[in-house]
This record gives structure tokens, C-alpha cells and sequence, in this order.
């Protein structure tokens, strides 16, 4: 199985030096694993969305958070709106939610808390949500935190060439195959056990 | 509320500060209407799954939004919790809630009760459609934001702003601050042996710090409450809970983040007697033995009494709108 995150580049068709640029999630297996691992339920959000430019200069999605959830093919989408037209060089976002959305009230949007990635009891939102079955093993991870050493929000930068379609798959297999889900298989809480599994987001994601 | 001044668009703080106090953290935009919605929701018993529970059932106006003779509270099917209920008094002050200081945002703390198994056992999805359904709900929203419509945002903005003004300022200790009245010898010894002995921790004038503190209580073997260690994880935060104001202190009972005590006579025999002062995690300011004589413990209460808020426990426009 695999979850794939498409940047599409809607070629410059207009003259202001604008364009729009789409992100999409395409949420297919990957290999022969795959029917041995069964997904329940898939949800993640991916904030602070930018885009450099060869030129150096760069854009910043403004209130860049995003709710990906692998059963809603809508929040597969993310549409960057007037991006300056200039070849790109490198695309950047974080895996998980800013100290600024989590400290901040009432949020609406992706960000509502009806959506069930907040915890109220210890404020602040669940940043990545995999439950499922790897073969006989259940596995249940809520990941948060973002306050000080508690911090699960991670921010990945990937070059890209320009004015070509870019794929960014995230493979939660290979989130999974980074822990050891005899020992490690249901964490709900914040705290250092939720930040050491962070450290498995960096094989999850890769640009094809 | 809003005014124009200069050209530029002015806000009306809902809160005016007390002379002498420090700003509140939270300050909402001055507005009737996020008042009466806040105070409908606070007293609605349809925010709970059977609609069985509301937030007056265990925050009663009269005592301080706290619920007496209750060591916890009962929720939803007479369910039992595992702490006492706070009293909810000058909360724009609070920069964290709950006894574990786990909620970080006055606008967040709703979602605890609405959603907790023992408390209100309900989901924000039924209480958003609730809200939708109703009829008077969609005036009081469109009354408060022009939008009829209830979303979680606007809801819990709206509760925030309710509890954000249940606000005491003029008890007989204010009163004497402001000259208006006197103290009796009684009371004069009673803050004297305050300010030594307690002020440190519950600071005039809100008489709390933001702050968590092991006090010398043992751990409860009912509920077996580490409290602020369960949301920070540092270990030095075993058992340790809130520093809470003690304004209206004589209509809250009883005492402690359980509800163990219910005079103020047995806190203070606590503090006097049962602390043991090389307890691995206790408070800094508890490590010197307080000594209090038997009449002092008599003042010290009589000041303590004078915290209590007359015009804030009776006021008419916290309780419901009839």
C-alpha cells in the first residue's frame, strides 16, 4: 500500500505571473505486503506548506494546515493559490501541526476540533493517527505534542525539478516496519515515547 | 463593542482590570449576546448524552461555581469522577485549567466535560447538530455572529466568554483594600499570619499562582492521582496539582484536588500538622514547619472568610435567563 502525495503544476496560463499549484494524495497498496496490512484508519496533517524557487526566493502557503485523511479523497487535495510563476526548486512542510495552532483557542477548519485530532484533556492535536493490522499484530498510534521536548511537528525539505509533476509518497509500511510493533504498538499519549516514533516519518516519506 | 476613534477601529475589552490586579490573559471583545449564548450553554442540560447533566450540576453559582458537600462529582448516570470540582472564579486570570494544568486555553476547556465518559459522555458532533436543531439556539448565534449556524469554534468562544466573566473582585478583603471598610483585630492578626505563612503560594489579590505545588498530601489510593505528572511527564511533577485561588473559599468546600477535607479547619491542621516536611516532591515553601497556635488558626480562618463575594455568589446575570 501506498500514499502518495502528487504536486501537480497547473502550467502559467494567465498574465500575472500566477499560478495555482495543487497537491494531491493518491492512497494506493504499494507491494506484495500489502494484504497483510490492513489500514483502518489513516489521518495526518501536514502544515507550513512552501514552496522555494531557483531564483531563491520562496512562497508560504498562509494558514497552512491540512488535514490528510485517507478516507476522504477531498483532503487528498491541497491547492496552492497564486504562486509566483518562476521554476521551482524545493518544496518544504511539516508533518504535524505548528506550537501556534496548539496554543491558540478555538480553531476552525482543519484544524476544528470536531474532527477528532484534538485531545482535550491535555490540549493540543493528535498530528498523525494509523490504526490497523500488520499481519496478527493490532496497532493503534496517536501522535502529538508539541510543547518543548514533547515536540512531534517535524518539517521535511525535498528538491524537485521544476515545472514537473512531483510525486511524495507516504508509505505508512514504512512507518510501521521502523518500530517494532511486538513491544511497540499503542500509544495515545504525548511525551518521549510519542517523539522517538517521529523518527520513523523520515522513511515513511520519499519523492519518486 | 467596537467605537471608532482616530480613524481606526477600537475593541471594548469585556474586562475592566481591578485596581491593582495584574491583566487577564484572556480579554475577549466586549459582547451581550456571547454572554447570553455562553450562559445558555453553561445551563442547558441537552449539552450531555442523555440530557441528564448540565455545567451548573457540578459549577453551582451560589457556591462559587463549585459543587459542595461533593468530595468529586456525579455525572452522567450518577457516574463518579476522581477530583473535586473546581470552583470557576476569575478564570481569565488562569493561564492553564483543570487540577493537572493539562488544558492550555480557556476556549479549549469545554471539550473535557462535553466529551468525558463520567461527566457529560457526549461527542462536539451531537452538540454542534443539537445546537443546528434548535430554534432558539440559531437567534442566540445569529445574535452573537450573525451566523445562525453553530460551528465548535464559535461555540466554545462563546462558553469561553461566559465562564471568562464570572468575575469576583469585591469581597470584604477588597472592600477593606479600598478603604471602604475595617477589619476587626481578629481579621488584622488573620491576614498578618496570611501573608506569612501563605501568601507565597495563594498570592493577593487572586490568591493562586499559575502554578502546580505538591502540598504534603498522600496520595489518594482511591484514584491513585500523580496529577501533574500525567500531562508534563517530568518526575519532579509527582503529585502535584494546582495552586487554586481561595477566594470565596468558605462556600467551597470541600478542600483539595479530592474533596479530602471538609472544613477549613482540617486544611489548616493539615498544614500545621500532617506534612512531612522531608517528602521527596514537596513545595519548596512547605519545607519550614508552619507553627499555629489554636486562637491563630481562628484568626486566620476569620481572614480567610473575608475573601468571600457577596455581589459575585448572588449575582443575578450568572444565573439563567428565565
Amino acid at each position: 500500500m501506498k500514499f502518495v502525495l502528487i504536486l501537480i503544476l497547473l502550467g502559467a496560463t494567465n498574465t500575472f505571473a500566477q499560478k495555482d499549484v495543487s497537491i494531491s494524495l493518491d492512497l494506493s497498496p504499494k507491494n506484495s505486503l500489502a494484504e497483510e496490512l490492513e489500514i483502518d484508519v489513516f489521518k495526518f496533517y501536514i502544515s507550513s506548506v512552501s514552496l522555494q524557487f531557483e531564483d531563491g526566493s520562496s512562497y508560504q502557503e498562509s494558514n497552512s494546515y491540512h488535514l490528510i485523511n485517507k478516507e476522504d479523497s477531498n483532503s487528498q487535495l491541497i491547492l496552492l493559490s497564486s504562486v509566483p510563476n518562476k521554476p521551482i526548486s524545493q518544496i518544504s512542510f511539516t508533518l504535524g501541526t505548528d506550537s501556534i495552532a496548539n496554543v491558540s483557542g478555538a480553531m476552525d477548519g482543519d484544524l476544528d476540533p470536531i474532527l477528532g485530532m484534538y485531545w482535550a484533556w491535555n490540549s493540543g492535536y493528535i498530528n498523525f493517527k494509523l490504526e490497523g493490522k500488520k499481519g496478527a499484530q493490532a496497532f493503534e498510534f496517536h501522535i502529538g505534542g508539541y510543547n518543548g521536548v514533547q515536540a512531534t511537528a517535524k518539517t521535511f525539505s525535498y528538491s524537485i525539478d521544476a515545472d514537473q509533476d512531483i510525486k511524495i509518497n507516504i508509505d505508512p509500511l514504512a512507518f510501521l516496519n521502523s518500530i517494532d510493533l511486538t513491544t511497540t504498538h499503542s500509544l495515545m499519549i504525548p511525551g518521549a515515547e510519542a517523539v522517538l516514533l517521529t523518527d520513523g516519518y523520515q522513511n515513511m516519506i520519499s519523492i519518486e | 463593542m467596537y467605537s471608532i476613534k482616530n480613524g481606526k477601529v477600537q475593541r471594548t475589552a469585556s474586562i475592566q482590570t481591578p485596581k491593582g490586579w495584574p491583566e487577564p490573559h484572556y480579554n475577549p471583545t466586549e459582547s451581550n449576546s456571547k454572554f447570553e449564548l455562553g450562559k445558555k450553554l453553561f445551563y442547558d442540560p441537552k449539552l450531555s448524552r442523555d440530557g441528564s447533566i448540565s455545567c451548573a450540576n457540578c459549577h453551582l453559582s451560589y457556591t462559587a461555581f463549585t459543587h459542595v458537600d461533593h468530595a468529586v462529582s456525579h455525572g452522567i448516570e450518577g457516574k463518579k469522577g476522581t477530583r473535586n470540582s473546581p470552583v470557576l472564579i476569575n478564570l481569565a486570570w488562569n493561564n492553564s485549567f483543570h487540577w493537572d494544568g493539562g488544558v492550555n486555553h480557556l476556549e479549549m476547556q469545554m471539550i473535557n466535560p462535553i466529551q468525558h465518559p463520567v461527566e457529560m459522555d457526549n461527542s462536539l458532533e451531537n452538540v454542534i447538530a443539537y445546537l443546528n436543531s434548535n430554534h432558539e439556539y440559531k437567534k442566540l448565534f445569529y445574535a452573537a455572529y450573525s451566523d445562525s449556524t453553530a460551528n465548535s469554534k464559535s461555540m466554545l468562544q462563546a462558553f469561553a466568554y461566559f465562564t471568562s466573566q464570572l468575575i469576583s473582585s469585591n469581597s470584604k478583603y477588597d472592600q477593606y483594600k479600598n478603604k471602604e471598610l475595617k477589619f476587626s483585630k481578629q481579621e488584622k492578626n488573620g491576614m498578618k499570619l496570611f501573608k506569612k505563612n501563605c501568601n507565597s503560594c495563594h498570592t493577593a489579590p487572586l490568591f493562586n499562582s499559575n502554578l502546580f505545588a505538591n502540598n504534603g498530601l498522600s496520595i489518594d489510593t482511591n484514584y491513585n492521582d500523580v496529577g501533574r505528572y500525567a500531562i508534563s511527564k517530568i518526575g519532579s511533577d509527582s503529585l502535584q496539582f494546582r495552586v487554586p485561588t481561595l477566594r470565596n473559599i468558605e462556600h467551597s468546600y470541600p478542600y483539595m484536588h479530592d474533596g479530602r477535607f471538609k472544613k477549613l479547619r482540617d486544611v489548616i491542621d493539615h498544614y500545621t500538622n500532617d506534612i512531612d516536611l522531608n517528602g521527596p516532591y514537596l513545595s519548596g515553601e512547605l519545607r519550614k514547619k508552619i507553627v499555629l497556635s489554636d486562637d491563630e488558626k481562628k484568626d486566620l480562618i476569620a481572614f480567610l472568610k473575608t475573601l468571600t463575594d457577596k455581589e459575585f455568589l448572588y449575582n443575578k446575570r450568572f444565573r439563567p435567563t428565565r
